[in-house]
Order: structure tokens, then sequence, then C-alpha cells
């Protein structure tokens, strides 16, 4: 290591970057952030060059959904900085700690509009917890402190920081220490500041009295409980009330799918008896979720007999869109195991409750096995429209080949599923089988078609053991394919299963139910070859088009030793069912047209 | 339409009322006033902005500025937000219970 750069700017960050366990980062080198890149040359910390920042911020979500911990990608200013901003947003959306580093043009050029100079701060504002620059070497290691606490601490989300490329080289003469923000320090001496005046114990009494007297009560699952890791206080807490459970896009997981009166996803492309259960119920106990208007529908007409208990760690969420009859604040972790105390001397009537759950465990198996065969039966003709071009219907299902994958899923030690977003990731949402939480990695708040493989790099490096398999469409696919460099670079044995019906699936969807079959800018049937793309990319790949090539490939894909392409030819017009249409209620929600 | 004056108090750091312009408006809201004085060496800044809302019938006055306070309040550099008059005839504090230091310091 260079002696004269040992305790600069750059080296500085990266040590405290580990002192915080930081052991893999993200990013993309350019002008002013050379610095760090020069550091990274001898660090211990392992640089992953994506080919594009978007994909270095994607990877880091990635990286943080898959292991827990906290994503970190790097880039330079300018250009750099803004192509990161996608992946901040989507962060911010899904609650995502990640930390971002930019370079920026030198204490003295700032302002003056140098060449790759940008206002990244105030860029990012919208999309970060929050922002730091850092203008004097002397705030450096305080900056940092505070970026893992804020990303970390609460509600997670991302923190950038935007180091000027002169404090990256100059030098320190102290050395260097973990120093602790007196901020910090202050933040933590007191408490949090949304609890203050709060008789918490009240609170549970009231809740634990609303769950007692409850006929109908349902447990709606959100991210949060992911994110607190509260998995097993959840299982007890089902246990415990002998409810029927619904999740949301970002819950998926969190309740094993197999679960007894689990009834799956809510909302626009939910399961009719999650959709019907709430719709009937007379209590919501809400874990981490914010009432989404795609989980909610028409949001005056949800679930309209309901009280609500709801949990969250966001003091902000709380009386949003719904209003909380009882608002219990914190991370679900110790909530959950508070709550479940306080209920489990309140017993409810469970005699009462059995007519409640028999019904919903009828409605899921009765409405989900009608859909099945309605599905099979009509669409697997394609007779969808009077436009359905009839050479574009082909023998593959592709929700008969997500159900088929679970098999090879479940295989491993360990799987993880990304997505991109349109049809595919419904699909995924509705048939992919989840055990835990975050094995499902989507892009949930933000829908951003790109982030599928730069999540599964991050997920694939993250968990090198685990099986990694990222569901996409031909429209996403084409948002971030240069990250297939990635996968080559570092013989990531990332899975990637493209599901091609040569369209934007979910919008051609909707302009043919909901805008009179005008497919305006949907059709992208000049795609290019992708399995000569993959194969540019050293990554092994097939195409099939029949019902019966399905089987062999999925097995082929899963059991590849290093990354796999399997393009999946679909059927152009085959749709996301059930669906609730625009500003409906989700009791009005359609099997199909 | 309604006016409010929010009264916040804030750490002086160099994003902080950038962001809270930026809250504010992202949450419905239009600055038409705003005075700033900075205390203890220049370290807290008492801010006041006064606020127009332009609701339409889905989104209450009182939800709307629950909202508000609790999304400035939960900003790292604010410590303190105050609503300090309203032409409301009252902020309902049910709406918002789960921010009592709010209705502590509605006057």
């Amino acid at each position: 290591m260079n002696k004269k750069m040992t305790n600069s700017g750059a080296n500085q960050t990266l040590s405290l970057l580990q002192q915080y366990g930081v052991t893999d980062i993200f990013g993309y080198p350019g002008g002013a952030i050379m610095p760090m890149y020069d550091a990274i040359y001898s660090s211990e910390i392992t640089h992953y060059l994506c080919r594009h920042e978007q994909g270095a911020a994607m990877a880091a979500i990635g990286y943080a959904r898959a292991s827990n911990k906290v994503g970190v990608c790097m880039a330079t200013s300018g250009p750099g900085a803004t192509n990161l901003i996608t992946g901040l947003a989507d962060a911010m959306s899904d609650s995502i700690p990640v930390i971002a580093i930019t370079g920026q043009v030198s204490t003295k050029a700032m302002g003056s509009d140098a060449f790759q100079e940008v206002d990244i701060i105030s860029l990012s504002l919208a999309c970060t917890k929050y922002s730091f620059q850092v203008k004097r070497l002397e705030d450096l290691a305080d900056c940092i402190h505070q970026a893992f606490s804020i990303a970390t601490s609460d509600r997670p989300g991302p923190v950038l920081i935007d180091i000027p490329k002169d404090v990256q080289v100059a030098v320190s003469n102290k050395p260097l220490e973990l120093v602790y923000s007196k901020r910090h320090l202050i933040a933590k001496s007191t408490p949090p500041k949304q609890k203050n005046g709060i008789n918490e114990k009240a609170q549970y009494e009231k809740a634990s009295e609303l769950i007692a007297s409850a006929k109908k009560p349902v447990l709606y699952v959100g991210g949060g409980v992911g994110m607190a890791r509260a998995d097993e206080q959840l299982a007890e807490l089902m246990q415990l009330l002998c409810a029927p459970t619904v999740a949301t896009l970002k819950g998926l997981g969190s309740v094993p799918y197999d679960r007894k009166l689990y009834l799956g996803m809510l909302g626009m492309h939910g399961t009719k008896a999650a959709n019907m259960a709430i719709q009937q119920s007379d209590l919501l106990v809400v874990l981490g979720a914010r009432f989404d208007d795609r989980a909610t529908g028409k949001l005056n007409e949800f679930a309209p007999n309901a009280k609500v208990i709801h949990m969250d760690i966001d003091p902000a969420e709380i009386n949003k869109r719904r209003t909380a009859d009882v608002p219990l604040l914190g991370s679900l972790k110790q909530t959950l195991a508070t709550l479940i105390e306080v209920v489990r001397e309140n017993r409810a009537n469970d005699a009462e409750r059995q007519e409640w759950n028999n019904y919903c465990v009828s409605q899921i198996e009765t409405l989900e096995k009608s859909a099945t065969e309605t599905r099979r039966s009509e669409e697997g003709n394609g007779s969808i429209d009077s436009k359905t071009p009839s050479t574009a219907v082909t023998a593959i299902d592709a929700t008969q080949l997500l159900y088929r994958l679970n098999q090879f899923l479940a295989v491993g030690p360990e799987m993880h599923v990304t997505t991109d977003v349109g049809q595919h990731q419904m699909w995924a949402a509705q048939y992919l089988q989840f055990t835990r939480s975050n094995q499902f990695i989507s892009s949930c708040g933000l829908g951003t078609m790109g982030f599928g493989i730069p999540a599964a790099i991050g997920a694939q490096i993250s968990k090198p053991n685990s099986l990694v398999v990222s569901v996409t469409g031909d429209g996403s696919f084409m948002m971030n394919m240069q990250e297939l460099a990635t996968i080559k670079r570092y013989k990531l044995p990332v899975k990637i299963l493209l599901l091609d019906n040569s369209r934007l699936g979910l919008v051609r969807q909707w302009q043919q139910l909901f805008f009179e079959q005008r497919y305006s800018e949907t059709d992208l049937s000049d795609n290019p070859d992708f399995v000569a793309i993959a194969k540019a990319f050293e990554i092994d790949a097939q195409t099939i088009t029949q019902e019966s090539e399905v089987v062999a490939a999925l097995q082929k894909m899963t059991e590849s030793k290093g990354a796999y392409l399997l393009h999946v030819r679909i059927n152009i017009f085959e749709n996301v069912w059930p669906l609730v249409p625009p500003e409906k209620a989700n009791h009005e929600m359609i099997d199909r047209v | 339409m309604s006016q409010q004056t929010v009264s916040i108090t804030a750490q002086n750091q160099p994003t902080v009322l950038e962001r809270l312009f930026q809250v504010t408006r992202f949450r419905g809201f239009t600055i038409t006033g705003c005075t700033v004085f900075s205390r203890q060496n220049e370290s807290v800044l008492d801010i006041e902005l006064t606020l127009q809302d332009a609701m339409d019938a889905s989104n209450t006055t009182e939800r709307a500025i629950g909202n508000l306070f609790n999304q400035l309040y939960k900003q790292t550099d604010i410590t303190t937000v105050n609503l300090k008059s309203a032409n409301l005839k009252s902020v309902n504090l049910e709406t918002c219970p789960e921010n009592s230091q709010m209705a502590h310091q509605i006057s």
C-alpha cells in the first residue's frame, strides 16, 4: 500500500466501512471517485464492478435483501451519481438499508458547473433518508457513522455520502478512530420521539381486547416482518390467534405458503380468497404494511367493517391511508413479542372463530381450484380476443411453468428469487412457493423494470450457496442486460428465466382491458435473439417453445453449475388473473373478462 | 383551502431547509410564508412556515395535516413540529394518536 495514502480520506472511508462490517461494494469508477478506487485497489473489501451505476445500486439492494446487511454502492460524480438515483428511489420505497458513496468535484470547483459536476445532494433528497456532503476530512468519520445509523435505524432506507475529490485525497495526521457522533449519542440517550407520552401498556391491552372480541379477524402481513426478522414471532402469533392470514407483495414468504389458514397475497392480483376475507373481516391486524394502493384497491371501500390494529416501525404510516383504532409502534420483533404476551392472557372464544376459519379455507380451496381450471381450459386456447393472432399462441403456459419451477427450487439448502416488473412478477408472486422472508426479492413499491438481474447479482454474492433465479420478462430484461457482463466477470451461477411474450405484457393487458385494445408502443416483436446475447457473455442458454420441453429445461437450468438463461416463448395474450380493475374495490375483483 | 402556521425547530444542517420544503410540497402544501432564525451559535434553527393546502374530497385536511406532521417529524434534523395556529375548526387528535408530541404541542 502506498504509505502516503494510508490515512487519506479514501482509505479512512474504506477502513470505516470495514469497521461496520462491509465486505462487498458494488460500483463503477470515474474521475471524481478515482482516489477511492485507488484505495480499493489494495483494500480487503471486495469491489464488484457492475456495468452501469443503476446496476450497482440495484445489486446493493439485492445484497441487502438477501443478507439483511447494509448494501453499499459507489459511483463517480455527475452522471455516475445520477445513474444511482433510480436505485436509491427503489430502496427508499422498499425501505432497504443502502449506503451510496459518490465522488464529487473538488471543493474549490464546487458550484462552478465543473466537468461532471451535478448537485447530487439536491437530487437525492426525495429518494434518501438522508444525504451527507463531506466537505472536510475531519467530518468524514462522523458522517459515515451517522449514515450507518440512519440507514439501519427505525424504518431502514438509503443514505447518500457525497465526498469531494480533494477530501478523498486529503491526509489526516490523527490516528483513525471509529468516532461516535455527538448527535447519535443524543439520539440514543433519549426515547424515540414518536413514543413520547404514549401509554403503551394500555394500547396493547386495547389491542388484545379487540382481538378477543373479533369474530372475523385477519392478519395482514407486510414487508416489515422480514425487515425486522420477526418470522418466528409472526408464526407464534398465527398459532395463538389461529386467524386467516394474507400477505402483501413484499410480505411474501414471511408466512410459509403451505401454512394452514394462509390465504395468499391480497390486492390487485392477489387471491380472491385473500381479498374476500379482508372485505368481510371485522378486525385487521396489520403487521409492517402501509395500505399500499395496489393492496387496498378503492380505499374507502377497503375492509369496510374492520377495526384496525396497525403495528409498524414508522409513525408516519399510521393513519396515512387508513385510520388505526390501535397503533402499536416499534420494531415488530419487540412489538409482536409484547402483543403475544398480552394476547396469551386474554384468549378469544376459539369456537366462534371456527366457522370463519372454515369459510376462509373453503374459499381458498374452491376459488383457486376453479381459477386454475378456467385458466387451463380457456387461456390455453389463446381465445382471449379477436385481435389475437393465431400464430401467437404457444403451448407454454407461464403460470404452469412457474408452478413447476417450485419443485426445482425446493431441492437445495437455500434459494432466492428476484423479479423484474410486469406480468412475470405477478405470476411469480402468485405461483412460486416461499417459506421464509426475503426469499422473494422484487421491486415492490417503486416497480422498477431492470431490477431483477442486478438484484440477483447482489443476492448471489451475499449468498454464494443459494440457488438464485431471476424471473424476468423481455421488456425488463433489456433495461439492465449489460449486467450479464457482471455475471460473466465474477462467474456468478445466477439463473435467468426469461418469459418472453414479445410485449410489454402488463401494459398490453391494460390496453386490452381498459384502453379499447389500442396497443400503443407495447409490441416488442423486434426483440433481439436473447440466447445469442447470453452466449455473447459466455452464459449458457436455450429457448423453449413447447410445453413438452418445460420440465427438462427447468431441470437443466436449475442444475446448471454456472449461469444460465432459459428463454421461454409464452402466449402473447396471456393475462394476469384475477384482477381488481382500476378504481374498483377489492371485492369487485374479476377472474377474467 | 385552509391555512395554518407550523413552527419547527431543527438542527442547522446544510440540507435541512431544502428537505423541509421538499417534504412540505410533496405532501400537498404550498408555502406562503417562511421565517427562519438561528440560535445557540447558529446550531439550531427556529422555522415558522405558513401553509396552504388544496384538498380534494378524498383527502381531508385533518388527515393531510396529520400526514405532514408525521412526515416532517421523522426527518433526521427536525426535532419539534408545532401547529401554532389554524383556521381549522379543530384538528382531530384522534386521527394521529401515534404522535402525541404533536398533540401536546398543538395550541
